[in-house]
């Protein structure tokens, strides 16, 4: 928890909604995003990110600062959001969104055939991602997009770290497999990525 | 490192959970492995594919979504605050709750209420709650009430004291008399017992210790009166009405021989009303427990009431005339209906404690019926919401809308529901937030006693 988060969380633990609507404020797109990345649509997320926020407002008295204030939001989004998920069953039987209503609206500036090409990968993959068991993705889409450390990962989840890193290699290799065409879409450099990998700040 | 061992940690790599000596390790090794560049280049692609979908799906959220999101959870905070205050809250806000005080407010546990002891929640649900906050209520207008008749002189209990009856001008049975002054005596003046032992709310505790303390009193009083009778040399016909007078209480102090919920009160103002002022008023300790029976002031009372001699028994009886001299005490005891239209503040003062007006006229003081209930409780919210879920559901059926919808919704004490405003700002002003609106309005709820209640309640449509 960033010593801005200590004093704004404190302040909320006593009461003070302006507090807590400042923790809303810095954590909402976040919270959202995971939210809309586990459920897969809108509406959903909307559910989800709501009433994380209100459960979290309401377990502040207990929040005892033990982990950083985000972790222990986060943790509060996945389990709404894989409760969620699981309630409404709909993890296996349907896919993710592709796009809300916006979906076929050109991005301007854009060849309309690349496009639709964008589109198709698009659905192609979260497709896939909605395969996935709610742990698998929710564990993949920390790690690969929101870039968060194991170990925070294992503390949002509650699993050992070696569980997060299973769950991770297991879900690259599930995800490959149903993207086998679509990820050749695009050329990695290898070697840049290895450059960059070695020297990237140490792990936490 | 051999090559397996390297593609092993090719993940931990990407993700940079490797330490700094290990990653220059596995970087080497897959550089120097093709397999490994491959499932490297493999993994990043995949990793990329799914942030650039992501990204596209986040792109499409609404216009506006984020800029919307504190305010509007924010406001949902503030209507499920409303929402449990009106669940705790009675939904009986009207003169006719007034009747579940029958006794007197006791001195102890409104003490502690008036000077801002939290109820527990405990207490919610129960109807303690709400009668702990009428009486409180009450304590609480009397005591502003005293202040402004008697200024300066802080509340305190009601006390006959040796030195208070040396005052009392005892009426003549079978005679007329002026209406007798009250005057407030010091709790130090009590002999050494404690001033709640003798003060006439104390002694209508239902409690056994209240019977024991109400008891004590009385011997103390009975004593006071006899010591009062052999010294004084007063009339030898008198004594036995102050006796009555003074025992009086007694009924109220065991609720279940009070007679009549309206007659307790009087009868326990009685004696009151028969203490003398003239009596030099010594001083009184500060901080001097509240207590619900009233002084009833000089200018509550007109000198040409009469007060019939035979003190508690005779103002049982006392016509409307007479109310004056036990004025107060009954308006903050006796059933409020039977003074709505005469103290609309006392009606203000309760709806502030329940934060709803009455909707609808005043009641009278009988009890409205054993067959309505007094408020809903959540399973009835609950029941009639369930009846009119497939409505809802229908809703959802014929718009496509999926998401939490929930509504601000008044029963009134028909059980009818009079309003039912979409909250969630996704649903106003939407056809399926009229239509949730309209589904929620042929809601029917049992029939109650208090007043309309207002809920907020929400539906999931999917």
């Amino acid at each position: 928890m960033s010593g801005d988060d200590d004093v704004t969380v404190e302040r909320a633990q006593r009461g003070d909604r302006e507090a807590f609507a400042a923790l809303v404020r810095k954590y909402q797109r976040r919270v959202y995003s995971t939210a809309f990345h586990i459920t897969g649509n809108h509406g959903d997320a909307d559910d989800v990110a709501q009433d994380a926020f209100i459960r979290a407002f309401r377990g502040l008295p207990r929040f005892d600062g033990q982990s950083a204030f985000f972790t222990w939001l986060y943790r509060i989004v996945v389990n709404v959001a894989l409760n969620a998920v699981r309630s409404r069953k709909r993890n296996a039987s349907e896919p993710l969104e592709a796009g809300g209503p916006g979906e076929h609206r050109p991005t301007p500036g854009i060849d309309p055939a690349r496009n639709a090409e964008a589109r198709a990968e698009a659905r192609r993959v979260l497709e896939a991602l909605a395969q996935l068991t709610p742990s698998l993705r929710v564990t993949l889409v920390l790690a690969a997009v929101e870039e968060m450390p194991y170990r925070e990962i294992a503390a949002v989840m509650e699993c050992p770290e070696g569980t997060v890193a299973w769950r991770v290699n297991q879900a690259r290799k599930l995800l490959r497999q149903k993207l086998a065409d679509v990820a050749s879409a695009e050329e990695i450099d290898t070697d840049e990525l290895l450059r960059r990998a070695k020297h990237a700040a140490a792990a936490p | 490192m051999n090559c397996c061992d390297a593609r092993s940690t090719l993940p931990l790599l990407l993700d940079g959970q490797l330490a700094a000596g290990e990653r220059a390790a596995a970087v080497d090794k897959a550089m120097a492995c093709g397999l490994c560049r491959a499932e490297l280049a493999a993994m990043a692609q995949n990793d990329a594919a799914l942030r650039r979908a992501l990204a596209a799906q986040m792109a499409h959220v609404p216009a506006g979504y984020f800029e919307d999101f504190a305010p509007r959870l924010m406001a949902r905070l503030d209507v499920e605050t409303l929402e449990g205050e009106s669940m705790r809250t009675s939904s009986g806000s009207g003169p006719g709750d007034a009747t579940v005080v029958t006794p007197p407010p006791t001195g102890g546990d409104l003490g502690k209420d008036v000077a801002g002891k939290p109820l527990s929640s405990a207490d919610e649900f129960s109807g303690l709650h709400e009668i702990k906050a009428l009486a409180a209520s009450a304590v609480r207008r009397s005591t502003e009430r005293r202040a402004e008749s008697e200024p300066g002189q802080s509340s305190d209990a009601l006390i006959a004291t040796p030195a208070a009856l040396s005052s009392v001008v005892l009426p003549q049975p079978g005679r007329e008399v002026a209406p007798p002054k009250v005057r407030a005596v010091s709790v130090a003046d009590a002999d050494g017992v404690p001033a709640a032992a003798l003060s006439v709310p104390m002694a209508a505790k239902s409690s056994r210790v209240g019977l024991y303390v109400g008891a004590l009193g009385l011997l103390v009083a009975a004593g006071a009166v006899g010591l009062y009778v052999s010294g004084a040399k007063k009339s030898s016909e008198a004594a036995p009405a102050a006796t009555v007078a003074l025992s009086e209480p007694a009924p109220a102090a065991t609720p279940p021989s009070a007679p009549t919920p309206t007659v307790a009160p009087v009868a326990a103002a009685a004696p009151a009303a028969e203490a003398k002022p003239e009596e030099a008023r010594p001083s009184e300790p500060a901080g001097a427990p509240a207590v619900a029976v009233e002084k009833a002031s000089k200018k509550d009372r007109k000198p040409d009431d009469e007060a019939k001699a035979g003190g508690a028994v005779a103002a049982v009886t006392r016509t409307e005339k007479d109310k004056p001299a036990a004025k107060e005490p009954a308006a903050d005891a006796k059933p409020a209906g039977k003074e709505a239209g005469k103290d609309p503040a006392a009606h203000n003062e309760i709806d502030d404690i329940f934060g709803d007006k009455p909707t609808t006229a005043a009641k009278p003081a009988a009890p409205a019926g054993p067959a309505l209930p007094e408020k809903l409780g959540q399973d009835d919210v609950k029941k009639g919401m369930a009846s009119v879920k497939a409505r809802v559901q229908a809703c959802y059926d014929e718009f496509k809308v999926s998401g939490t919808i929930k509504l601000k919704v008044k029963i009134e004490v028909d059980g009818t529901v009079s309003s039912a405003d979409v909250v969630d700002d996704k649903f106003k002003a939407t056809d399926t937030g009229a239509c949730v609106s309209a589904a929620v309005k042929t809601a029917k709820f049992p029939a109650v006693s208090g007043t309309s209640l207002v809920v907020s309640y929400p539906f999931i449509l999917q």
